[in-house]
């Protein structure tokens, strides 16, 4: 399935843009319980009978404001990755945000994702949702088979001047690699001839990066 | 401690007036402009010492105030806090001049040490100006106004 390359943008740039009111709603919501906080402090003591209930309740809305703006920073950068043009990826930005985006389909099976980052930031011109959609079906070919209590990790590393990202589940699959393949290209339309996709030792895939 | 005069630009009311409020609890002056436009004429009255600025607001936004204020007000600081957060922004905020490109939401206290960091940036740069402004020589106070901007604007893209 091939997407208009404006309407892909046109729902990038809205999505971007809903995901930045709600970062506002939340800030606005962290002011207003920092000043229950702040009055609860700077207050006499003996004027409030429910004190410690007012600040674990208000501990409990920090705490949900804080998950909430980690679920809309991942919202808003995968938003800025609507697009089908070739940039430069920042490929741990990328792995991080579509590795938290997943985590939600891997705890619904008690599956585990583990994101093996690095410090050394390393990019590649690619188009990011292409990308993104790899690595995404790559992991969900393992959480739809795994059973509970697996685990799934991926790694990125640098190989002399090229990149590879590896899916591994520590559950051995009963796909083959013709069938990983053919699936693939059903789901996703890789234009990128720089990229390259393997599946191994069925418990494995490798997406290497070529620069050239 | 010393009291820093502070000016909240944001066009999210009930986010910039209880943050003003707060800041006030600790000491600071705060006043609170809703656009860019009363921003300026706010300026105008009363030049605060840093200016912590929102990006994106109706009217004239928050690139341009940044913009105004550093041709204007060359000493006041400016702090961008924005839910707005891209690279490119944040490169274009800190090439015009902006001391520091924050996101929201943000802790309280993070944000006044910026604000007591940009405060004294402010007070350093005047001060070495004055000493050779004082010596009579202005040509040296401004190249110290102008070369202390630049690097600081370096230092920051650099981050």
């Amino acid at each position: 399935m091939t997407i208009d390359k404006n309407k892909l943008e046109f729902v990038g740039k809205l999505t971007a843009s809903v995901s930045h009111e709600i970062k506002n709603v939340f800030a606005s919501i962290k002011e207003l319980s920092g000043l229950m906080e702040d009055l609860i402090e700077f207050s006499d003591e003996s004027s409030f009978s429910h004190k410690d209930k007012i600040i674990s309740a208000n501990e409990k809305i920090n705490k949900q404001v804080q998950r909430g703006n980690e679920i809309v920073k991942n919202f808003n950068s995968f938003a800025h990755m609507f697009n089908d043009n070739k940039t430069d990826v920042n490929l741990n930005n990328l792995l991080d945000v579509i590795v938290n985006i997943s985590k939600r389909f891997a705890s619904n099976k008690n599956i585990q994702l583990e994101l093996k980052s690095t410090s050394e930031d390393f990019k590649f011109e690619t188009e990011p949702l292409t990308l993104m959609q790899i690595v995404f079906h790559s992991m969900n070919l393992f959480i739809e088979k795994l059973n509970a209590n697996e685990k799934i990790t991926i790694t990125l590393d640098k190989i002399e001047e090229n990149y590879r990202i590896c899916i591994h589940s520590s559950y051995i699959l009963d796909n083959s690699e013709e069938e990983f393949i053919a699936n693939t290209n059903g789901n996703i339309h890789v234009t990128d001839p720089n990229i390259s996709i393997k599946y191994l030792d069925n418990n494995r895939v490798e997406i290497d990066l070529n620069k050239n | 401690m010393e009291q820093i005069k502070i000016l909240l630009v944001d066009d999210e009311k009930e986010f910039v007036e209880t943050l003003a409020e707060r800041i006030k609890l600790r000491n600071h002056k705060a006043e609170v402009a809703l656009d860019g436009e009363e921003a300026l004429k706010l300026l105008d009255d009363d030049i605060p010492d840093v200016v912590v600025l929102d990006l994106k607001m109706p009217g004239i936004d928050g690139m341009e105030v940044l913009r105004r204020i550093r041709k204007a007000y060359p000493k006041v600081q400016v702090i961008m806090l924005t839910g707005h957060g891209s690279e490119k922004h944040e490169i274009e905020a800190k090439e015009l001049g902006a001391f520091e490109y924050l996101q929201k939401p943000i802790d309280i206290e993070s944000l006044l040490k910026k604000v007591k960091l940009a405060y004294r940036n402010k007070f350093e740069k005047s001060m070495v100006a004055a000493t050779f402004a004082e010596a009579g020589e202005f040509d040296t106070a401004k190249d110290i106004l102008k070369e202390k901007d630049k690097k600081a604007s370096k230092r920051k893209n650099r981050v």
